[in-house]
């Protein structure tokens, strides 16, 4: 097989890449923004204005960094990552530009109607029904598009990467269309088709496999491509790739009934949603361990190239959120962590982290390759970007765990007549340190992304200086 | 506890055991494999440069992944599961009948005693009160306030201003708290013209000390209008009757005063559109005899 020759670049659809990626760090931009003030409110309450409060944008700030943000990255890096492993170039055309501006119509029209205060009261699935429907309708085209890509691949074999994102994208349809089952009133608002308990159980059947294979499958993916890529190295294991593949997959299917431990949940789903979160441990480090291994042999690489910090970086951040999440889903740490502080540091440990850390390393791989320069605009600011960021992860997840404690014995604890001892709005006036030390935290992570904002718009501004410059010599010449 | 359908029980227990049972064998096949002697071959795939080495398992992942897979059967061979009884015996309802249970035998007994004793002498007796303001503070400030101040623009009486709608008896305490209120004052929009909404406001206004300065040409026709349709419940003097729940209207306090309203236009909205409001009957949500310690509570502040 002749699979190492570069085939002409030109072949490929780069377009679509660049314009989902282009967007991932705007989105990224916007969706922290609103994180950062939703931190602020939660400190100073007299931030909360007009329709502008904590609200209406705290699914706001959902919304955009997950959908907007981490499925721009995810649409960036499948497209680029399944056209380059598979040697052929993206498949049906029209149906690639829709899933484009459909995603970013369907992010805007998010914004419009949350801010007015739309919503299925579905948390990550607030969007109401027409929105729901432009979703389905791009996701079916994404679906079509990248199977279409893969039919077209040259080699036997299909890359593990495109296993991950292939799974990602199947699962999240199914999801979707699950979950926000509806019975219209108007064009503004529906209902749920499930009612009660069971509804409850869809809900996080959905929201924990949105973490599962929105959040980790697809980034996977992501990282089985960016990693060895960067590094420069093979994978580590085939076989660890084929085993905690099919074992993150079946497994994280169960994992939901966590979300509602101690709940009129039967029972068993309870023990289930339990016993399965603890075995998913292995599965979802075997992704952490073939990514580390994959630099055996180029760990001195770390010293000099910032990408490749990032994208290690994400790797421990993974590990580490993924060791807490089957900890948090053990019913008597549950009950201590449940609807405390704790629970949003663990959901960061992941979302800054991991996803967001694995795209911006992936995103400052790839850009040069898009837009045809050697290299990033400047590789001292990716340094200064990856301390940015490692620094605002850090102090978020810090915080929310002093907080989630706090209120989780604050909440617990008795007087010595077996009376509550706090009144709950002492544990709110406890928060006020880990408040603005997570704001900060944020603050400083959002930085970080505009310094990439300017590196990735210096990259584009020298990558046409240097094709102008190209063309004035093959004019002189 | 209710049993699942056989269908369902079987269905439940089965494909949990083919998930499970499905890891443990792709585990086995995958654990060796052809060319395991020379660990530094790759496959022979090569995407986009990417090559794959097919190295073991690391040893303690695979054990990790083994000891969760034996920690869910011992889990649910302990707990149960579906409608397979565990060693246990354990159901999430008995668990907390056994929680209550303890709490009983742990606390009960001095709530039981404080139970038989009558307010009155709770009142003076510092374990009581201090045991009732924690209930008090654990349930009643979300609306009442920590300060007991109430929240006037959503009708949730004060309880410092020794203007009881109820009464203030120590029999009258404890019927509000243990078996709560429900408070509706009727809409007047259909029965009386807007004028003499009006003019039965400007009366209402006159009688008590306020700033509004009613306008005294239309207090006389109030004056008619109350009579006939408020006096019922707010009597002739305009006082209101305990055993209505009915306002005193000459005191100056507001059940219903929104801080960002005049006074003018709150009384006129109350009467023309009505109020409803509901204390919770709390002997039904936190016990009778935790209820009764924060009526003690409250009557002891009554008489301050």
């Amino acid at each position: 097989m002749n699979n190492t020759s570069s085939p002409d670049q030109l072949t490929y659809n780069y377009k679509v890449v660049r314009q989902f990626a282009f967007m991932t760090v705007v989105w990224g931009i916007i969706g922290m923004s609103v994180g950062v003030i939703i931190a602020s409110q939660l400190l100073f309450p007299e931030l909360n204005y007009g329709p502008f409060h904590f609200g209406r944008l705290r699914p706001l700030h959902t919304n955009a960094v997950i959908f907007a943000f981490g499925g721009s990255a995810l649409f960036a890096t499948s497209y680029y990552v399944v056209q380059r492993t598979c040697q052929a170039r993206l498949a049906f055309e029209g149906l690639v530009k829709f899933t484009f501006w459909g995603w970013q119509v369907m992010i805007v029209l998010a914004i419009i109607t949350l801010l007015m205060g739309m919503t299925s009261a579905k948390e990550y699935a607030e969007l109401e029904w027409p929105i729901d429907i432009l979703i389905t309708l791009v996701w079916g085209s994404y679906l079509v598009v990248f199977i279409g890509t893969i039919m077209r691949r040259k080699s036997a074999h299909i890359y593990v990467g495109n296993w991950f994102y292939l799974a990602f994208i199947i699962t999240i349809a199914v999801l979707h269309v699950v979950n926000s089952a509806f019975t219209p009133v108007t064009l503004f608002k529906s209902y749920s088709a499930y009612s009660g308990t069971r509804d409850a159980m869809i809900q996080w059947w959905y929201g924990h496999n949105a973490v599962g294979f929105f959040l980790t499958a697809g980034f996977l993916g992501m990282m089985y491509y960016f990693v060895p890529k960067q590094a420069n190295r093979p994978v580590y294991s085939y076989r660890l790739s084929i085993v905690h593949f099919w074992a993150l997959i079946s497994v994280y299917m169960w994992a939901g009934g966590h979300h509602l431990h101690y709940s009129t949940l039967p029972d068993w789903a309870q023990t289930a949603g339990m016993v399965m979160s603890l075995i998913l441990l292995a599965p979802s480090w075997g992704g952490m361990i073939n990514g580390m291994m994959t630099l055996s042999g180029a760990w001195h690489k770390l010293r000099t190239d910032p990408i490749l910090r990032f994208l290690v970086l994400s790797l421990s951040f993974y590990g580490m959120s993924t060791f807490e999440g089957p900890m948090m889903a053990i019913k008597t740490v549950n009950a201590l962590s449940h609807n405390t502080d704790w629970t949003i540091g663990h959901v960061h440990a992941g979302a800054l982290g991991w996803v967001a850390m694995i795209s911006i390393g992936s995103l400052y791989h790839m850009i040069p390759v898009l837009w045809g320069t050697k290299a990033m605009y400047s590789t001292k600011l990716i340094n200064v970007h990856f301390w940015l960021a490692t620094t605002g992860t850090v102090l978020y997840i810090v915080a929310m765990w002093i907080n989630g404690l706090m209120q989780g014995f604050f909440w617990r604890a008795f007087d010595e007549y077996g009376t509550l001892k706090y009144e709950f709005v002492e544990s709110v006036e406890n928060s006020g340190f880990g408040y603005a030390m997570r704001a900060i935290g944020g603050f400083v992570f959002l930085t970080g992304m505009l310094i990439m904002l300017y590196n990735v718009c210096m990259t584009i501004k020298q990558s046409k200086e240097e094709k102008q410059t190209e063309s004035l010599e093959s004019k002189t010449a | 506890m209710n049993k699942i359908p056989m269908f369902w029980n079987v269905w439940i227990i089965g494909l949990t055991l083919t998930v499970i049972i499905g890891l443990v064998i792709i585990l086995h096949f995958t654990r060796k494999m052809k060319g395991d002697g020379e660990p530094d071959k790759t496959t022979g795939h090569v995407f986009d440069g990417i090559e794959e080495y097919n190295k073991p398992l690391p040893k303690w992942w695979l054990y990790l992944f083994y000891g969760t897979i034996i920690y869910a059967f011992l889990y649910i061979g302990y707990y149960g599961y579906a409608n397979i009884e565990g060693v246990a015996k354990w159901s999430s309802a008995g668990q907390l009948a056994q929680e209550q249970e303890e709490y009983e035998a742990k606390f009960g007994a001095v709530f039981t005693e404080f139970n038989n004793t009558p307010l009155a002498e709770l009142a003076n007796n510092k374990q009581a009160q201090a045991m009732g303001e924690q209930i008090f503070r654990n349930n009643c400030v979300i609306c009442h306030g920590v300060n007991k101040e109430g929240q006037s623009a959503y009708g949730f009486p004060n309880l410092t201003d020794n203007d009881w709608l109820h009464g203030s008896s120590a029999q009258q305490i404890e019927k509000t708290i243990q078996e709560g209120r429900r408070g509706a004052m009727p809409a007047h929009k259909e029965s009386l013209t807007n004028t003499q909404l009006k003019e039965v406001t400007e009366y209402v206004l006159s009688l008590s000390q306020n700033d509004q300065k009613p306008k005294a040409d239309m207090v006389i026709a109030g004056k008619e209008v109350f009579n006939s349709t408020c006096a019922v419940c707010h009597g002739e003097d305009g006082k209101g009757k305990h055993d209505f729940g009915s306002a005193n209207l000459t005191d100056d306090i507001w059940l219903f005063n929104n801080p960002n309203l005049e006074l003018r236009e709150d009384v006129y909205f109350t009467v023309k559109n009505g109020r409803k409001s509901q204390m919770p009957a709390w002997g039904k949500i936190i016990g009778e005899k935790k209820a009764h310690l924060a009526a003690a509570y409250i009557y002891a502040e009554s008489l301050k």
